[in-house]
């Protein structure tokens, strides 16, 4: 005899099932980039550059605030040029621009702001009211900068900045280490080029052998240590004393240039390989080198998170990001010498959600511990994320174990 | 009609824990902001020394300044690049220039993240040179 309730679900399994499996999946993949082509689209700079080459009257948005526009934003790293031809609006100001929105509501158009965040909050939001076809472009103009060797033949025609300094990318200053043309200044404070700063992460990006150091806030007392003839490559962990400098620098006569998003860029662009030069205070491992050594059996991945966080049912929602695939957790709490013993023969790499605090304070313990093998995952799970969805890296999505329900 | 039911029921249910979306759109939370040094109505002779860490979803922007309380001119600031990180600890410090005596100052810290969430706190505190 087969029971009334079984026999719905065998009637169900049919049609019904394999609906609630997809409804299954859409509530699952509610992270930072889940609207991405469900919502709205998204783009490469490459392609939108030749969308833009074919079709000049293309609709597109720079959603930036006008001081970004202008480079003279406060904010020195938002300071990064724009596209011409661009409409300005101005993310923060929705009620305020909508109208201009609105007159394109059944075309095409295409937003980009500084690192794609705004942009595609405001496709979402676009797209929720119903405009046909909202595209934000990948990465923006961080991401175009920063890859500015790939894009420079068209970034020439497109592009325009106000910045009396060049920026350069990771490649960029790479190559300018090596210059017999250029001299290269570290401008960090004290603390951080010495590695004394009270905050572990800032101690971390390490130095170059053969930069010269001088404090941004004392560089008016150095002059006579510049070389007006050479090109002065101005250096920091973020960018925040580096462009200030350039600009007095540039008004003095000299030929400057500032190390775009400063040594945090050369970490997250550069393999280990690629920068040798520079000596950070941990091992640091990109995904892409994560991917490539991932099937290593001597590798063993720790997630050092909290237990909540690991298995993404935390409190807090926005940290319930996934993992990385066969990682095992040792949250800080219970890092001991003991539970780490059985490792010390393996190659070790130790991530969280974006290099917080705790990350630190893990390797620190570990180098107690008289663990010297270990690895830091450069901008933990977020950046791989972030690297699968603005710089089209596909394959780093094996890497990555989503929420589990 | 039970398997109708019970459909509609699922379906129901789906789009109610749907419904709390996790995406960005639906971010509430302003910056958590956690001001360590300086304390408020203490007297700092010196270095003046400002710790603190600031956590969200995505912060967007972070303004750190010291103004003199008697015409509001600035001492100190400084604006870090926090861009789309979830957590950010600072430690800025200054030794204040030109000041005669005991000097009213506040630090006004200011942090935004893409939601357009804003946490504002202020510590008032007294500098020595």
């Amino acid at each position: 005899m087969v029971y009334p309730p079984i026999k719905i679900i065998k009637k169900m399994s049919r049609l019904i099932l394999p609906i609630i499996l997809v409804l299954f999946a859409l509530n699952v993949q509610s992270q930072n980039f889940s609207f991405d082509n469900v919502n709205f689209s998204t783009i490469s700079w490459d392609d939108f550059f030749k969308r833009l080459d074919s079709s000049p009257n293309l609709i597109f948005f720079d959603i930036r605030t006008p001081g970004e526009r202008a480079d003279t934003s406060q904010f020195s790293s938002y300071n990064q040029g724009k596209i011409k031809g661009a409409k300005e609006t101005d993310y923060s100001d929705f009620d305020r621009y909508y109208p201009e929105y609105k007159k394109y509501k059944s075309d095409t158009i295409y937003l980009y702001c500084s690192h794609s965040r705004r942009s595609r909050r405001l496709a979402k939001r676009l797209s929720d009211s119903l405009f046909t076809h909202v595209v934000s472009i990948n990465g923006g103009m961080s991401y175009l900068n920063t890859m500015n060797t790939l894009y420079r033949e068209i970034k020439s025609k497109h592009f325009t900045t106000s910045l009396s300094y060049q920026q350069l990318t990771p490649y960029e200053f790479k190559k300018a280490l090596k210059s017999k043309d250029c001299q290269i200044i570290d401008v960090r404070p004290d603390s951080l080029y010495y590695g004394t700063a009270t905050i572990e992460w800032q101690n971390t990006l390490g130095n170059i052998k053969n930069a010269t150091h001088i404090p941004f806030d004392r560089i008016h007392d150095h002059y006579h240590l510049l070389d007006k003839s050479k090109r002065i490559i101005l250096f920091d962990n973020f960018n925040e004393y580096a462009a200030g400098v350039a600009d007095s620098l540039i008004k003095k006569g000299y030929n400057a240039a500032v190390l775009l998003f400063g040594l945090d860029n050369v970490t997250t662009y550069l393999s280990s390989k690629e920068r040798k030069f520079l000596k950070t205070k941990y091992k640091l491992i990109t995904p892409s080198e994560l991917l490539i050594n991932s099937k290593e059996k001597n590798n063993i991945i720790i997630d050092i998170r909290t237990v909540t966080e690991f298995n993404s049912n935390d409190s807090i929602d926005w940290k319930n990001v996934g993992r990385i695939k066969n990682a095992i957790n040792i949250p800080l709490s219970e890092l001991t010498r003991e539970k780490i013993e059985g490792y010390k023969t393996k190659r070790i790499i130790l991530y969280d959600i974006m290099m917080h605090d705790e990350l630190y304070d893990y390797a620190k313990k570990m180098m107690e511990f008289g663990f010297k093998n270990f690895e830091l995952l450069v901008g933990g799970i977020s950046q791989v994320k972030w690297e699968i969805h603005n710089a089209a890296k596909e394959e780093l999505k094996v890497l990555i174990e989503e929420n589990k329900m | 009609m039970h398997s109708k039911f019970l459909f509609l029921a699922i379906l129901f249910w789906f789009g109610l824990t749907s419904c709390h979306d996790h995406g960005d759109e639906n971010d509430k939370d302003a910056p958590v902001l956690l001001i360590e040094k300086p304390a408020d109505n203490t007297v700092v002779s010196g270095k003046v020394e400002i710790h603190g860490k600031v956590t969200d979803k995505s912060l967007h922007e972070l303004e750190i300044k010291v103004t003199k309380d008697s015409d509001g001119s600035e001492l100190f600031k400084a604006t870090p690049s926090v861009h789309d990180k979830t957590e950010y600890s600072f430690d800025e410090h200054f030794t204040p220039s030109g000041l005669s005596g005991e000097t009213s100052v506040t630090l006004t810290i200011i942090v935004e993240d893409h939601s357009d969430n804003v946490t504002n706190k202020s510590i008032k505190f007294k500098v020595k040179p």
